[in-house]
């Protein structure tokens, strides 16, 4: 790629981004006890979610599924945004996740709060719930970091079930 | 020290939600944000981009390769690093490309229980600039704290920046402050409200210059600021400028017109040793002249101009033309609501710079609109006001179309239904372009991006102002906040 000088300067990328420092640290108020609590489904909710949505991805390729719940009700959060954001490496750096909504790969949850994302390249993925642009929320494992996913070629993954707020 | 401070923030909100039990309401100032970069490409052919991400004074960026986009099309990128406890992330980024490009900041606040519903936005830059102004900068003074990134915008070599801080009345250098060695590309960050050399209520302005580390040979910066309410869930973003200019153009004037949406300009003299006579011309949607305010503002000394308190009528719109027969001026467009509809929680509030120059070809790299999901509040809308501030225009020559995220037009094109004299405006929002536009920048995928092309004829000189709104649900309002379209 020859890419000329052509350079658009972004002052303020993560411009204060302690906001997600503050989100890990400070659980969302929620029924189950925001997406950290209910990071991991029990075996009963993951059977059920796995007979919801099976998705077989194309030979080289990996998919994934599950659901999601809305914390302010704890119903199952429809037609709903989900999107997988690339995660890089480089070095010793923490990696960086970058979600582009144009062309991360997504899709929308359907009336039962579940979602299924096939032919997905094989790598890591952070998951966001909602519209980075205005409200959601990033998924986080129990420790509160971001929860990274690392789909395989040929793998079909239970995301489980998350109860989320979208902010 | 600024790390401390930051972790300070932290731990009180962590304490304070856990003590009652409920989640802590914010003020913009106490507020997170998160960053969010809208990006169209205006040029004619695919364009191939690179992700520059610095974390804050980082010598090695993070270079990501984004995928390619349409000539036209438009998306966004939210980039973060994973695992930044317990300090938190502030940092900046480059994006390359080789096809021309606009970008605008998309602020985020998504705290735990955060009332901030505003999305602050400001443009990218294309390039940097010496001697930048941050025309309004404010300390405990109307509830309000400013905070301000400057990042080196040098092609590469690390620069030293002083920023001076000077009081509007009188005008006096109150503070100085440095940073030194920041990478290209890289940003520091000055949070005014601890900085503890200046006083509470001030209300002044920053003057940020910098030079190549080492050397007394100046060097480039580009400057995002927020103003961010110390009391309110208010906050607003808005870019730094290098020097002013003799006329400022505003496409947006209001006096309880939508509701009570109200303008306010902020008029800064941007020369330290001469004074500047000036005048605000307020224009009804027809063109002519309703009101006038004239003044005279004081080397560094700022106005602020209230279109209700200037004479501009109840209930209308329009727009104004803000001239300085004196020093060179900056200006900066505030809406917002006269009354705050709910105790606790503001509605309209938006910062954007007044604009300088015209072009007859503007481009906004973030545009949306909701039929089905505005009183959801998950889907926003945008609507768009055009000044003509060139010579008179016919019917039907400024026109507008909406792009999808791969650059190609939403429904039918968008123009002007009457004649525009110089200085008039008028308003469009995707839904006028037709049924194929109910939902414009959202698809059934879950992806999101649409853009918009403004173009008159050839020698026109046009300026825009977009705001990308959300319904509050609290009171039926919006919130808002409102960008410059961008000339390629």
């Amino acid at each position: 790629m020859n890419l000329k000088n052509i350079k658009i300067l972004l002052v303020g990328i993560g411009m204060s981004a302690l906001v997600m420092t503050a989100c890990a640290a400070t659980p969302t108020a929620a029924p189950a006890g925001g997406n950290k609590a209910s990071a991991y489904p029990t075996p009963a909710q993951a059977a059920t979610v796995a007979v919801a949505k099976i998705v077989t991805p194309t030979s080289g390729k990996a998919a994934a599924h599950g659901v999601i719940i809305s914390a302010d009700n704890g119903k199952p959060l429809v037609n709903t945004a989900i999107r997988l954001a690339e995660v890089y490496r480089q070095g010793n750096s923490d990696p960086i996740y970058v979600l582009n909504t144009a062309s991360s790969p997504g899709t929308m949850s359907d009336g039962t709060g579940r979602y299924a994302i096939s032919d997905l390249t094989p790598r890591e993925y952070v998951m966001f719930v909602g519209d980075p642009t205005f409200a959601y929320t990033v998924i986080r494992a129990e420790d509160g970091k971001e929860k990274i996913w690392s789909l395989a070629a040929n793998q079909v993954m239970n995301m489980g079930i998350f109860t989320v707020t979208l902010k | 020290m600024k790390q401390k401070v930051l972790r300070a923030g932290i731990a009180a909100l962590s304490l304070a939600t856990s003590l009652v039990g409920v989640a802590k309401a914010d003020t913009g100032y106490t507020a997170t944000f998160s960053t969010a970069v809208a990006y169209m490409n205006v040029g004619t052919g695919t364009a191939h981009m690179t992700l520059s991400y610095y974390p804050e004074n980082t010598v090695t960026p993070i270079n990501i390769t984004l995928a390619d986009l349409p000539a036209g099309g438009s998306s966004t990128i939210f980039a973060s690093s994973v695992g930044t406890l317990p300090d938190g992330f502030k940092g900046s980024g480059v994006i390359s490309s080789d096809q021309p490009i606009v970008a605008t900041l998309v602020q985020i606040s998504s705290g735990s229980g955060t009332t901030v519903k505003n999305r602050p936005l400001s443009n990218g830059f294309a390039s940097g600039a010496t001697g930048v102004l941050v025309a309004t900068v404010l300390k405990e003074r109307n509830n309000t704290n400013t905070r301000f990134a400057v990042q080196n915008a040098e092609a590469s070599g690390n620069i030293d920046v002083t920023v001076r801080f000077y009081s509007a009345s009188p005008f006096a250098l109150v503070s100085t402050q440095t940073a030194t060695g920041i990478p290209a590309g890289a940003a520091k960050y000055f949070d005014v409200g601890t900085i503890a050399s200046i006083p509470s209520n001030f209300s002044g302005s920053a003057r940020v210059d910098a030079v190549k580390s080492g050397t007394s040979t100046a060097a480039v910066v580009a400057v995002t600021a927020l103003e961010l309410g110390t009391a309110n869930a208010n906050a607003s973003s808005f870019e730094g400028t290098s020097g002013g200019a003799n006329t400022i153009y505003m496409p947006s004037a209001l006096c309880n017109a939508p509701g009570e949406s109200n303008t306010a300009y902020a008029i800064q003299n941007a020369s330290d040793s001469a004074s500047a006579s000036v005048t605000v011309s307020y224009r009804s949607l027809a063109g002519a002249e309703v009101a006038r305010k004239d003044a005279t503002i004081a080397a560094g000394g700022k106005l602020s101009s209230v279109a209700c308190s200037d004479g501009f009528p109840n209930g209308t719109s329009g727009s104004a033309v803000i001239t300085s027969s004196g020093a060179p001026i900056v200006a900066m467009l505030k809406v917002y609501n006269q009354t705050p509809p709910n105790g606790a929680v503001y509605g309209l509030y938006t910062a954007a710079l007044g604009a300088t120059s015209g072009s007859n070809k503007l481009y906004a790299p973030f545009v949306r609109w909701t039929d089905t999901q505005w009183t959801a509040t998950t889907r926003q809308r945008s609507y768009i006001a055009i000044q003509n501030i060139g010579g008179a225009l016919n019917a039907g020559q400024v026109t507008v179309k909406f792009l999808d995220k791969n650059g190609a037009q939403v429904g039918s094109t968008v123009s002007n239904a009457a004649a525009l004299g110089a200085g008039q405006k008028f308003s469009v929002n995707p839904s006028q372009a037709g049924s194929a536009a109910t939902e414009f920048g959202y698809y059934s995928d879950g992806t999101s991006g649409g853009g918009m092309l403004i173009e008159g004829p050839s020698g026109s000189q046009l300026v825009a102002v977009v705001r990308v709104a959300t319904y509050n649900a609290d009171n039926g309002a919006m919130f808002g906040e409102d960008y410059l379209a961008t000339a390629p």
